[in-house]
């Protein structure tokens, strides 16, 4: 979801073509889309602010000025007089470290090569196509994480084997949410619930398995820790908006996850 | 002494495979997946021996976890040439401070406000260490990376 404004300002025409026969509006279309998509798959702001400035002057911007934060990017870019203006909302986004990778390689490529806007949309279109995070991976990926977890808070081998099983239908809700239009936090509440429940009963099978341990490996799967360290970066280097944004996110999941595993101790903690 | 080193290994092996699992998680690319894992592993060790082996506090062992962790990712990213975002994700997982935000939130849900100061205080000094490492490294390699960068571009040019 986004939506862009276009401003041109001054009498020259729309679309005009530059030295390289790409129409100004293309060039900033290109770089705003490439940064939203870099926004989108867990791209750092500056890595998006540095895209946009790279590709709008390899395109001729003489005057760049780009601003980004989670969920906006705002550019004004000059061609010779020429005032391009657009603003995008971005809303959602899930991390994907394959295609920021690929999205990097094609940043440097339009720069070298300037391609037109149908020739940009076909690479992207092909990124899109071969970066998809297959289920599996994933399910597989989120059991790794609650194991290794699980051992790192001290479960024995039966509470991290709990919790690696627990990891499976978390794994099938977080991909469930993912593709549907429930509120990010309210999904995390139910999940941690369900997840709580699970191993409410494991406990109440085996006396010797300690809830708490195996949910604190099922945890990982959905904690904001990366959320809360990348805060704490941007507000230490001086994006003090991104900070507190991430941080007011990261505080909020881990609010919801606590939530989540306290309603189920609290509803089925002694009848389970 | 023996028992602290096999207590050491095990932790690390479970920290890597829970940042292997990580990786998979965000998808990615194969060819820098076992390059993510051995940078989760070495940020683990930096966080885990000044701990185990140095008295360290939350505050230094995150430090020093975040200046292996960085310093080896903008070295992978410049060779791998991949954003140092891409090794940077899977490899903080060890020492960020996920698990215990949730302990935090979870003592302040219960109403257990003494648990809730003494968690709390941990994750701010770990997530402050881990910044400042990472920033501290970024500052160094920013202008390392323009001047390599101005060069290969001289380069290419004649």
């Amino acid at each position: 979801m986004n939506e862009e404004n276009l401003i041109i300002s001054d009498s020259h025409s729309d679309g005009e073509a530059m030295p390289t026969g790409i129409p100004r509006e293309d060039a900033v279309f290109i770089a705003m889309e490439l940064g939203e998509q870099i926004l989108r798959c867990g791209g750092e702001v500056s890595r998006v602010e540095d895209t946009i400035r790279r590709i709008c002057t390899a395109y001729g911007a003489t005057d760049i000025d780009v601003t980004a934060i989670m969920s906006l990017i705002v550019s004004t870019v000059e061609f010779d007089g020429e005032t391009v203006v657009r603003t995008r909302w971005i809303t959602g986004g899930v991390t994907n470290l394959g295609r920021l990778s690929r999205l990097n390689d094609l940043s440097r490529r339009i720069c070298r090569t300037l391609p037109d806007k149908a020739e940009f949309l076909g690479r992207l279109y092909d990124i899109d196509a071969t970066s998809n995070i297959s289920s599996l991976a994933f399910t597989v990926g989120n059991m790794l994480i609650a194991l290794g977890f699980c051992v790192v808070w001290g479960g024995d081998w039966l509470e991290a084997l709990i919790s690696t099983l627990i990891a499976v239908p978390m794994s099938i809700g977080m991909r469930y949410f993912s593709g549907t239009k429930t509120n990010p936090i309210v999904a995390k509440v139910i999940i941690c619930f369900f997840a709580g429940v699970l191993a409410l009963i494991a406990g109440k099978i085996s006396p010797s398995v300690s809830v708490g341990t195996v949910i604190s490996g099922d945890i990982m799967l959905l904690v904001p820790g990366v959320m809360l360290a990348n805060s704490f970066r941007d507000l230490l280097g001086g994006d003090l908006m991104s900070g507190i944004f991430r941080l007011c996110a990261a505080i909020l999941d881990a609010v919801a996850i606590a939530c989540g595993y306290a309603v189920a101790i609290l509803i089925f903690g002694g009848v389970v | 002494m023996t028992d602290e080193i096999i207590s050491l290994i095990v932790m690390l092996i479970a920290m890597t495979v829970g940042s292997a699992g990580t990786a998979m998680v965000f998808g990615i690319e194969k060819r820098v997946f076992w390059w993510a894992v051995l940078c989760a592993f070495l940020a683990a060790a930096g966080f885990e021996i000044p701990a185990r082996f140095f008295a360290a506090g939350p505050f230094i062992s995150a430090l020093v976890s975040a200046l292996v962790l960085a310093s080896y990712a903008d070295i992978m990213a410049h060779l791998l040439k991949v954003p140092a975002t891409v090794m940077i994700i899977p490899g903080i997982i060890p020492a960020v401070p996920g698990g215990r935000l949730y302990f935090t939130m979870q003592a302040a849900v219960s109403g257990n406000m003494d648990e809730f100061y003494s968690q709390g205080r941990t994750v701010l000094l770990i997530t402050a260490g881990l910044a400042v490492g990472i920033i501290g490294v970024t500052a160094i390699s920013r202008p390392i990376n323009a001047y390599l960068n101005k060069r290969n571009q001289k380069k290419l040019k004649t």
